[in-house]
């Protein structure tokens, strides 16, 4: 059962559901206006009830007041929900805390059950009917809002993890054929992955014949995270890259030596500026190779 | 064999086109064990830039095939590995040890003429 199906089952309703909020409606719609202003006064310490009913507009209200007309004696539930929806949303990307919502509701309900008491106090079964109705309607409305507000919150979260992704890899040139790489925090397996797919298509794309990996700023350096960076390593080399590990600190490096990992194919140096001093030297060998392979002869 | 295998300067030169079978592979490794002889090379380089998979047995030959070259007397180089190619042989934990590796002709020729210039390091 998807998210979606339990939604639209919680929101078929039941043929005595409807009654119950058919028979809500009777009183209420008579006395909407009055409500409304009624309400008004609350909305200061509520803000979510205007929307509840209307809204700041006189037109807003208008709409509202039909879309809730037609949900409740027509069963068209979906205009009224979807525009609640919609609040959730923008509760959500402003970053409004979702418990306000359960304040109005309950300031909604103790509004609405004393006009049901005040019209139906001689018909006992018609006011029970009556206020369950009210508890329907604000449930739904709850449920309606609810739903769009965490689907609009993870939508928010997705597309943050997009953005840091993208961010937590960055492949610099530095100059041509050296690239940097500064890697910061932990480093998962996804995230490795990910490091050496764009340095891989960042070697090529630059031609680069030198890399710097630096890992000063990852806090813990474990044999997952060693194997990952040996893997980086030796595809980067592959592909006729050189690439030097900085930065590993003191209490890293006696773990992966307590660890007894054999990292012969990583080329560790101390800091960043030796990296990149050792990178320029790999580079000058390469291009001092490419001038030596120029002067030869084609004649042998 | 259906490769061509180009001389340069004392380098035998073969641009893999598409994925060779495993027989051929063989005959391949074959035939510039013998060339490197008989042409007196001394260098081989393997241009595999317009391979999109290198599984385990062609890694595997090519190595042994760098290997056989260099008790030959001669160097090989393995050029033009793609990065999704380098990243699938590292995830399955294929390796080129012993062999050179460059992104691309060029520099693989120049990584051979250096090897070579002093064969006894």
């Amino acid at each position: 059962v998807t998210v979606d199906q339990q939604y639209r089952a919680s929101t078929q309703l039941t043929e005595a559901e409807l009654n119950a909020l058919r028979e809500f409606w009777q009183v209420c719609e008579p006395r909407y206006d009055e409500l409304v202003t009624d309400i008004a006064a609350d909305a200061h310490e509520h803000p979510e009830l205007g929307s509840l009913l209307g809204g700041d507009d006189p037109s807003d209200l208008e709409r509202t007041h039909e879309l809730l007309t037609s949900a409740i004696m027509d069963g068209d539930w979906s205009p009224y929900l979807a525009r609640m929806g919609d609040a959730g949303v923008r509760y959500a990307e402003a970053g409004l805390d979702f418990t306000a919502w359960f304040a109005a509701g309950r300031a909604l309900r103790s509004r609405l059950v004393p006009l049901m008491v005040e019209a139906l106090s001689d018909e006992a079964e018609r006011l029970a009917e009556a206020v369950r109705g009210v508890a329907i309607l604000i449930d739904l409305v709850l449920l309606a809002v609810g739903r769009s507000y965490i689907s609009a919150k993870e939508r928010i979260i997705t597309d943050q993890q997009a953005v840091l992704r993208e961010l937590s890899t960055p492949v610099l040139e530095l100059r041509p054929g050296l690239l940097l790489v500064p890697l910061v925090g932990l480093i998962d397996s996804e995230r490795a992955l990910l490091l050496t797919q764009q340095l891989l298509e960042g070697v090529a794309a630059y031609r680069a014949k030198a890399v710097v990996l630096d890992i000063t700023g990852v806090p813990a350096v474990d044999s997952a995270v060693a194997n990952h960076l040996m893997q980086t390593v030796q595809a980067t080399r592959l592909m006729g890259a050189h690439t030097l590990i900085s930065g590993l600190s003191a209490e890293n490096a006696q773990t992966l030596v307590r660890l007894g990992l054999d990292l012969g194919p990583l080329n560790t140096v101390g800091t960043l500026a030796d990296g990149v001093l050792q990178a320029a030297a790999i580079l000058a060998a390469a291009e001092d190779r490419a001038r030596r392979y120029q002067a030869i002869p084609t004649e042998q | 064999v259906s490769v061509p295998i180009l001389e340069h300067s004392g380098t035998l030169i073969v641009s893999l086109q598409s994925e060779p079978t495993d027989a051929e592979f063989i005959d391949l490794e074959a035939e510039l064990t013998e060339r490197v002889g008989s042409s007196r090379a001394r260098g081989v380089l393997i241009d595999v830039s317009a391979l999109s998979v290198l599984d385990s047995f062609a890694t595997r030959t090519l190595r042994e095939m760098a290997q056989a070259v260099r008790l030959r007397g001669a160097r090989a180089a393995i050029v033009g590995i793609q990065p999704d190619v380098a990243f699938a042989m590292v995830q399955l934990g294929l390796s080129l040890d012993g062999t050179l590796t460059a992104l691309n002709l060029e520099d693989g020729l120049s990584l051979l003429n250096e090897a070579t210039a002093k064969p006894w390091q």
